[in-house]
């Protein structure tokens, strides 16, 4: 099953109607789509206005591949399932959306391997030809888990034994702990300064 | 913390990517006392056990539901008394530490992973609010913050 989300926010009728003309050609009948309040009615594919979070999660498990847009909560809800990702961003142009932020998620997340990006509707129609063959990102090292490819130490493996994890980096998660905690760690102490990253 | 009383925290932040994102933050919460508050009654079954606040959801293009969204959360936070106040993101967190640093509470930000070319605006609004200030991309950390800790994928 392809699962096809447009997130909680607003439609995303670009998106629809290339994925609906395209099960369309193609015949395909495993198509779901969240559409938004759309003006676009897909023919061709099913589709509901919006989902709670427990359907959302039901049928992202059973989807073998999803397409979205390049909203963080699709992007996060599938790689965190390990499910392989289609992204075309929103347009501010189009009124898709009020700024291009997702132009640069898409770019950076796909430069990351996490997701497959189609920046306009061509690319879309074209690797939604090979949508079926579309693998989840592999992890670190080779490992099943895609996690913590933004890990402060990923080139400091002896910094950083959790390669692989289910959550949120563990780095973050410690710092925010101890934050809480009020251990008042000095925040030079577990930040990374931006000198030792390379920034100017 | 002390074992006697569990720190109080309220997570809060406007729907879909923020929201995404603050539940994967729950871990670091392991042993505190949490509230959270959110923008739909939708996001309840996510956090089960927790207290649960539905806000009015508002953008900055809308005054009336920003100020609306602005008391709900002033009476949240009277009613919660929070230690800290922890947000992902947008309007609702713009308030929520604002509202914090005015009662002396602790606050915490972190920015939204999708903000890949620069701060949020919300994001760089709250900085002088936020006690601990955070980034989740290393290009965007500065001497003084943000800062960059990882992320939250």
């Amino acid at each position: 099953m392809i699962f096809v989300t447009v997130g909680a926010q607003m439609p995303f009728d670009r998106l629809i109607r290339v994925v609906d003309e395209w099960a369309g050609r193609h015949q395909r009948t495993d198509v779901f789509a969240q559409i938004g309040q759309a003006q676009y009615q897909p023919r061709h594919i099913r589709s509901c206005e919006s989902m709670g979070p427990d359907e959302f999660h039901a049928t992202l498990e059973a989807a073998n591949a999803v397409v979205a847009h390049a909203g963080m909560g699709s992007i996060i809800s599938a790689v965190e399932r390990r499910k392989p990702i289609l992204v075309m961003p929103r347009r501010s142009d189009l009124g898709e959306t009020r700024n291009d932020h997702q132009v640069a998620t898409a770019r950076q997340f796909g430069a990351l391997g996490l997701v497959e990006v189609a920046m306009d509707e061509h690319e879309l129609a074209a690797k939604l030809e090979r949508i079926d063959e579309l693998q989840a990102a592999p992890g670190p090292d080779g490992r099943a888990s895609p996690h913590c490819v933004m890990c402060p130490f990923a080139d400091k493996p002896e910094r950083c034994a959790q390669r692989a994890v289910t959550s949120a980096c563990p780095h973050l998660l410690s710092a925010v702990h101890a934050f809480l905690a009020e251990e008042h760690p000095a925040i030079e102490q577990y930040a990374i300064a931006p000198a030792a990253a390379g920034i100017a | 913390m002390d074992g006697r009383t569990s720190k109080r925290v309220l997570a809060i932040s406007s729907g879909g990517g923020h929201w995404v994102q603050l539940l994967r933050l729950e871990p670091a919460f392991d042993g505190c006392d949490v509230a959270y508050a959110t923008v739909s009654p939708k996001y309840r079954s996510e956090v089960p056990g927790r207290r649960f606040y539905v806000i009015r959801d508002a953008t900055r293009w809308n005054r009336v539901a920003l100020l609306v969204q602005a008391v709900q959360i002033a009476l949240i936070m009277l009613w919660e008394r929070p230690d800290v106040v922890v947000s992902t993101g947008a309007a609702p967190g713009y308030f929520a530490m604002r509202l914090g640093k005015l009662l002396g509470r602790r606050t915490i930000w972190i920015d939204s992973i999708a903000n890949v070319e620069q701060l949020s605006m919300t994001g760089q609004l709250v900085g002088r609010y936020a006690d601990l200030w955070l980034t989740q991309w290393v290009h965007l950390a500065r001497p003084g913050g943000p800062y960059f800790m990882g992320a939250v994928l």
